[in-house]
């Protein structure tokens, strides 16, 4: 749906008024034919009644864009009336003008405060009728086409996200080919001239793989809903997988990876087991990335009444203190080098953010005793999901 | 421990086949045969009986963890290492669950690649 073919409706003169339904309950018999006829005159449809509790009837099977309310009916409190009215959930966005002879700030404030939108004074002036009733029904309209458009863009994020990934893994495959036989290439009987064309090629498709890597990781981030699917998952066991299947890249540079935790029992914690091993792979990559070769790196779980705590610790050089604001910023990147060349987008820790918070916890960076750098996952005990 | 003289590598994508099977004649595995899917596979793995299957998880139709499981009914002791593009935990547990011997990301560098093959022949 595009916005433009809709611009023209927000214009006031092209609000279409006609058919529009309005129901007043006024127990002057005189208002209700007086604002019958001027209302059907200009369009409205017209629903009225004499009371309380045939006003409320009458709602269910009227479904009303507007309602004229007096304060002062029969059976019931007008102010409650609105009360009743407002409480319903398809009448959340239907005006409630009140009409009330007492222009006192008091019942004023009271009606305001039970829901109405608008009051009218008795006698009624009509023309002012129609405008207090046509600028309360433009207003509805707005907040309608808003509402209408925001849902459609955000399906049009959804949609273009959802292709962003496809067209990326499509993309990277040749790719990953053309560098791959690239290298057959460059290890062969090859001239000078020819040496630096497969260089070039080279260097080339492995620009291109890491561009379409930040597009990826740029389009997991994007899709900022992360549905959680939590159950009662046990921390240590999710740690002692992600170090088994990290244990290749480490022992390349004779990292060793290791879980400590204390010698209480810790309790299972309620968490999405599958975003929560994203995030632990997430740090476990971090950490082998930034170590020096031959060092440790150690996870350990804390757990007291309120939370959970899981520490990444690495023997590397820290984080620079006044980079610390970079890391959970998207394409953040600190000047701190991979020890072996890897490459990083930079958005790893924000994906890993956006997880720990939609369960309401908390993930912070900083240093440890031996200087490298410790990140802290925080996570509550309890069984609400306050995301 | 293995040392492979024939192989079959499965993929849709012949530039990947092309990659792998350089890759395998480099490590000294000779006789290299292709698939294009779960199916081809099935009949190749029947007929052949290779010494190793490199094979893509991803794949149309019957996808490669499907054809791992069947090949394991054809011969329990296949030794079947999985390419994968994108390493989704899912599946990488799912492979090892059904008796691959390992899963090597498609877009590791060549040489990396031919290690980490090399390292899991020579395992036991």
């Amino acid at each position: 749906m595009s916005p433009t073919q809709h611009d023209h409706l927000l214009q006031p003169a092209s609000i279409d008024y006609s058919g529009k339904k309005i129901l007043a309950i006024d127990d002057s018999k005189p208002n209700i034919d007086l604002l019958t006829f001027a209302l059907e005159k200009k369009g409205f449809e017209v629903t009225s009644s004499l009371s309380a509790s045939d006003g409320l009837r009458k709602l269910e099977d009227c479904n009303p864009d507007l309602i004229l309310l007096d304060i002062d009916l029969p059976d019931e409190s007008g102010i409650e009336v609105c009360k009743k009215i407002k409480a319903r959930d398809e009448c959340r966005s239907v005006p409630v003008i009140f009409i009330t002879a007492h222009g006192d700030s008091k019942t004023l404030v009271k009606g305001f405060e039970a829901g109405a939108a608008d009051y009218i004074i008795k006698p009624l002036k009509l023309p002012e009728v129609i405008a207090r009733i046509k600028t309360h029904l433009k207003v509805q309209h707005l907040m309608r086409l808003e509402k209408e458009y925001n849902t459609a863009l955000k399906q049009a994020n959804i949609e273009i996200n959802k292709l962003l990934g496809i067209t990326t893994h499509d993309l990277r495959n040749p790719l990953v080919s053309i560098r791959g036989l690239t290298e057959f290439l460059q290890e062969s009987e090859v001239t000078k001239e020819q040496r630096e064309l497969l260089d070039t090629i080279h260097s080339a498709s492995e620009t291109l793989l890491f561009l379409i890597e930040n597009l990826l990781d740029y389009a997991s981030v994007e899709s900022s809903v992360i549905a959680l699917d939590r159950k009662e998952s046990k921390l240590e066991e999710l740690i002692q997988k992600a170090i088994r299947l990290h244990s290749i890249t480490s022992e390349k540079k004779g990292i060793t990876l290791k879980l400590k935790t204390s010698s209480k029992e810790i309790n299972p914690v309620f968490i999405d087991d599958k975003r929560m091993s994203q995030v632990i792979d997430n740090l476990i990559t971090n950490a082998i990335k930034f170590s020096p070769f031959k060092t440790q790196v150690t996870i350990s779980i804390e757990q007291n009444k309120d939370s959970t705590i899981m520490y990444v610790d690495d023997q590397g050089p820290g984080i620079p203190e006044k980079e610390m604001d970079k890391l959970f910023t998207t394409f953040g990147k600190t000047s701190v080098r991979p020890t072996n060349n890897e490459q990083s987008t930079g958005l790893g820790l924000v994906i890993c953010r956006k997880i720990i918070e939609s369960h309401a916890g908390s993930i912070t960076a900083g240093k440890n005793n031996e200087g490298g750098a410790r990140f802290t996952v925080t996570l509550n005990n309890t069984h609400h999901d306050r995301a | 421990m293995i040392e492979p003289k024939s192989a079959i590598v499965v993929d849709d994508e012949s530039h990947i086949r092309l990659f792998v099977k350089m890759i395998l004649k480099e490590l000294g595995v000779e006789d290299v045969r292709e698939a294009k899917n779960g199916d081809e596979v099935l009949i190749e793995y029947e007929k052949e009986r290779p010494d190793v299957v490199l094979m893509d998880v991803n794949m149309a139709g019957m996808g490669g963890v499907e054809a791992l499981e069947k090949i394991h009914e054809i011969d329990p002791d296949a030794y079947v290492v999985m390419l994968t593009s994108s390493a989704t935990r899912e599946v990488v547990e799912a492979c090892i669950a059904n008796g691959a011997r390992n899963y090597i990301r498609k877009d590791t560098p060549k040489n990396e690649l031919r290690d980490i093959l090399k390292q899991t022949f020579q395992e036991d």
